[in-house]
């Protein structure tokens, strides 16, 4: 396991280092660069003002040396300062953090709570009523916008029934109630985003674990378990089960960039204050620093995510440690 | 061999339903300046609001604007870069899936670790900040999200050409003389063309469904160019007055990226004797 897990890990070294050029050099994209993007809208700045900025920021040495010192101070998690307001970036993204993460856990939760046992009756009733019906419901929220989902679960739950509040992640009390109040004031907002999160990402994992288990179930070995008289629920239900759908650790790890770009759309529609909604406000201020550091930051998480659905898929199948 | 497609594809309704609904689309899209029953760009403020009557088939916006004629008009914009955004993560998934298994080495190495790091970049963060500095108009969006899409389609077609080239028949042509590039494109490419055709299906659908979430953003299809998220993004602000301007064009996503992705999955049935 432990040599298994260091030849991993030396291959996210070419990877962060892939990340962290893409990053920076998707700022070299914006005509005139960062200074003119932010003085413009500005009539009273002079040129000799705006030299002064550029070379405050740095941005008037060679590009590979600003590269390289901006990956020196990111080693320290120093990310610069926010263009709006000033603050360290690196704050503005460990308060929003918690939030993304918790949202992201859920709606991943979710996903799988109702993915696996979707596939899984699927395969077993193959061509049944059901599993064409889970066919077409699932395809429906794969290809429905996510936005528009969650605008209608907003005038359903929020306006016309009233039972969940529609954005944000506390209501304005939330200071003075006790802590129990605290806890089931956020679970009452994590509802909707979480429901659609979750609902419209269920596509990829359900079509695959069934397909998975449809092709283990035809094995020689599903064949002898039910000829020596095992029941049909343990035989379907553990040992097709364990083979057909630990390979779907590994595609969560896969879906983790798209659930972290889907969290853009969900968290500004639903006001939700994660990194998502902090990331559309950083792009559309053209706040530098922030997009740079979210850019690397979520890229990181996923390539973490990643390290560690192959780490979890290798301890659960020795077979993979030795490829 | 092509018979036995079709009759496979016949047999699955779902799929051949994908494609009569992307046919009449793209008729629709086609003819949609003949077809319009109004010029979508056209204000009309005493009409501001309307709901869907015989003149205005589904309602009219806050500005007076045909509903029915934008959303028609919407479908070229989203068809077009479906099919132009798919044509390019074609264009360069292939090739570079082709290199990568045909050479290996440190070419191959080279070129999976930029599928991975491409794979682990929230592509929509990526293509709005993208989209944020270069301007949004429809050519960047086209281009942007084909550029951000290939990664998926390399490493399946690397995976597909790994196998094919040691195939004997390959042996054989590159001992009778054949050029790489003829033997990468004439003699491998048709043998890896099933997965690809697949793939580039479900992903018009992918990308119709990401230029949307772009336009309603607002960093997508700039108005008055109609496209069918800024559509919804008018929507958003009148949900609780007037539903057609959500309900419209939220359904012409709905369905059209459904039909291309249950095509999408015929097709797979249908290519591939595995399943």
């Amino acid at each position: 396991m432990i040599p298994f897990l260091l030849r991993r890990s030396l291959h996210l070294i070419p990877t962060l280092i892939g990340i962290s050029l893409i990053s920076f050099f998707l700022m070299q994209l914006a005509p005139g660069g960062p200074v003119d993007q932010i003085a413009d809208m500005n009539p009273h700045v002079t040129p000799e003002a705006k030299a002064r900025i550029r070379s405050d920021l740095g941005l008037d040495r060679p590009i590979p040396a600003q590269y390289v010192s901006w990956v020196k101070r990111m080693a320290f998690l120093d990310f610069g300062t926010s263009f709006t307001d000033g603050r360290p970036v690196i704050r503005k993204i460990s308060e929003r953090l918690p939030a993304t993460i918790l949202l992201n856990i859920l709606s991943i939760g979710l996903m799988i709570l109702l993915a696996l046992p979707i596939g899984w009756l699927s395969a077993i009733r193959a061509n049944s009523l059901f599993d064409k019906a889970m066919t077409v419901l699932v395809f429906v929220g794969f290809s429905m916008p996510t936005y528009a989902l969650a605008l209608w679960l907003m005038i359903l739950f929020g306006l016309n029934l009233g039972w969940l509040p529609i954005s944000g992640w506390s209501s304005l009390n939330f200071i003075e109630v006790p802590l129990w109040r605290k806890a089931l004031d956020i679970a009452q907002h994590l509802i909707m985003p979480t429901l659609v999160l979750g609902l419209t990402s269920l596509a990829g994992l359900s079509r695959y674990a069934r397909n998975s288990l449809l092709e283990v179930i035809h094995q020689d070995y599903i064949r002898a378990a039910r000829a020596k008289g095992l029941s049909f629920r343990r035989v379907y239900g553990v040992h097709a089960a364990r083979n057909a759908l630990i390979p779907m650790v590994t595609l969560v790890g896969l879906m983790l960039p798209d659930i972290i770009g889907g969290g853009v759309i969900i968290e500004t529609i639903f006001a939700y204050p994660g990194i998502g909604r902090l990331g559309y406000e950083a792009i559309m201020t053209r706040d530098y620093n922030l997009i740079m550091a979210l850019t690397v930051i979520s890229a990181a998480l996923t390539v973490l995510g990643n390290f560690l659905a192959d780490a979890l898929y290798a301890y659960a199948d020795p077979r993979i440690r030795y490829k | 061999m092509l018979s036995l497609y079709l009759e496979r594809f016949k047999r699955n309704r779902l799929a051949a339903a994908g494609l009569a609904i992307i046919v009449l689309l793209t008729l629709g899209a086609a003819l949609a300046p003949a077809l319009c029953p109004q010029d979508p760009t056209a204000q009309n403020l005493t009409q501001r609001l309307q709901g869907p009557s015989a003149q205005h088939w589904m309602g009219t916006d806050d500005l007076g604007r045909d509903v029915f004629s934008r959303l028609l008009t919407g479908t070229r914009v989203s068809l077009s870069v479906g099919f132009v955004a798919v044509g390019i993560a074609l264009g360069v998934g292939t090739c570079l899936g082709l290199l990568a298994g045909f050479f290996g080495g440190r070419t191959d190495t080279f070129i999976m670790r930029w599928v991975d790091i491409m794979l682990s970049i929230p592509t929509l963060f990526l293509i709005l900040a993208v989209l944020a500095f270069l301007g949004p108009n429809i050519y960047n969006v086209m281009i942007i999200i084909g550029l951000t899409s290939w990664p998926g389609l390399t490493r399946m077609v690397r995976g597909e050409c790994l196998s094919v080239r040691e195939r004997e028949y390959v042996h054989a042509a590159r001992l009778s003389g054949v050029s790489t590039p003829r033997l990468l494109f004439v003699h491998i490419l048709p043998n890896v063309i099933a997965p690809i055709l697949v793939s580039a299906t479900l992903g018009v659908g992918g990308a119709i469904l990401t230029e949307s979430a772009l336009s309603f953003l607002g960093l997508g299809v700039q108005p008055p160019m109609p496209s069918w998220g800024n559509i919804l993004t008018i929507g958003k602000d009148y949900l609780h007055i007037a539903w057609w301007l959500s309900v419209f064009p939220a359904c012409a996503i709905l369905i059209t990226v459904l039909a291309f992705n249950l095509l999408g999955e015929g097709l797979r049935d249908v290519l591939d004797p595995r399943t």
